[in-house]
């Protein structure tokens, strides 16, 4: 049995706003369901696979760098890729290469690549359903 | 595949973008869309973004210091260009009455939708991309 494919926009950059780790747990709801999954990142959500995100110490948590260990969406993106690789599902994320070039976050993390919309299109055309989070 | 674009938001990035982010993502997947005769689009207007039906300039544009910007978004332009490529365009009417604008005829290729006409929009959709 071929899994089904689920297809998600997303528009919101790191950091900013809640529903980025709701799209961050709702891919890995979808791998733990086997489901095969796509990405299209769009306008902020561009840089979420943005490769020189950089982890720092935080002086009012009292913490260094290692310490804290700082969340980024990069390393999720790779987390999510291991699980994929893993349970020998697909994982693609495309980016929005104009969205890309705005905000000058053009080097990716392995297994992100540049795309159009064309390819959210296609990602759609073959998925079992599509979800679209817009920014709020 | 019947895509509903429902359209909730409005003037999201209007000015940095100079163009609706959603209206331009739609335009750049029309070549992709007719390239299938089965394939369909719709654009729902709900909430702030029925003003769109109603845009009959480009939107001001921005001045900081000396800086000008010269080429604003068209929001009418582009729901042109949409109906044009066979795009429906629908405007929720309890919507429009909410803000005043139920008394505004509305420009050729949008129509206006019922709220309890909806669910029959939706559920002609194979997918629902909610912006």
């Amino acid at each position: 049995m071929t899994n089904k494919i689920l297809t998600f926009a997303f528009m919101d950059p790191p950091f900013e706003s809640e529903q980025t780790v709701t799209f961050f747990r709702l891919l890995d709801s979808a791998l733990d369901q086997g489901a095969d999954v796509c990405v299209f990142a769009y306008e902020g959500a561009a840089a979420l696979s943005f490769v020189k995100q950089q982890q720092h110490g935080n002086s009012v948590h009292g913490r260094d760098t290692e310490t804290e260990d700082h969340p980024l969406t990069k390393n999720w993106i790779i987390a999510l890729q291991k699980k994929a690789e893993i349970n020998k599902l697909a994982f693609e994320w495309i980016n929005c290469g104009l969205c890309v070039d705005e905000r000058g976050v053009n080097e990716t993390i392995p297994g992100c690549g540049r795309g159009s919309p064309a390819d959210f299109w296609k990602y759609a055309a073959t998925s079992f359903n599509t979800l679209t989070i817009g920014t709020k | 595949m019947r895509i509903l674009q429902v359209l909730d938001q409005a003037f999201r990035t209007t000015v940095e973008e100079q163009d609706e982010t959603i209206l331009w993502l739609i335009q750049s997947m029309l070549k992709q869309s007719k390239a299938d005769p089965e394939n369909q689009m719709d654009l729902l207007l709900t909430g702030n973004a029925v003003y769109y039906a109603f845009q009959t300039t480009r939107q001001p544009a921005l001045k900081i210091g000396e800086w000008t910007q010269t080429q604003p978004a068209d929001i009418s332009k582009d729901l042109k260009n949409l109906t044009k490529n066979g795009v429906g365009i629908l405007v929720v009417f309890e919507d429009l009455w909410d803000r005043g604008l139920d008394k505004h005829p509305l420009p050729y290729g949008i129509e206006f939708i019922n709220r309890n006409e909806l669910p029959h929009i939706y559920v002609r959709a194979d997918q629902i991309w909610n912006w």
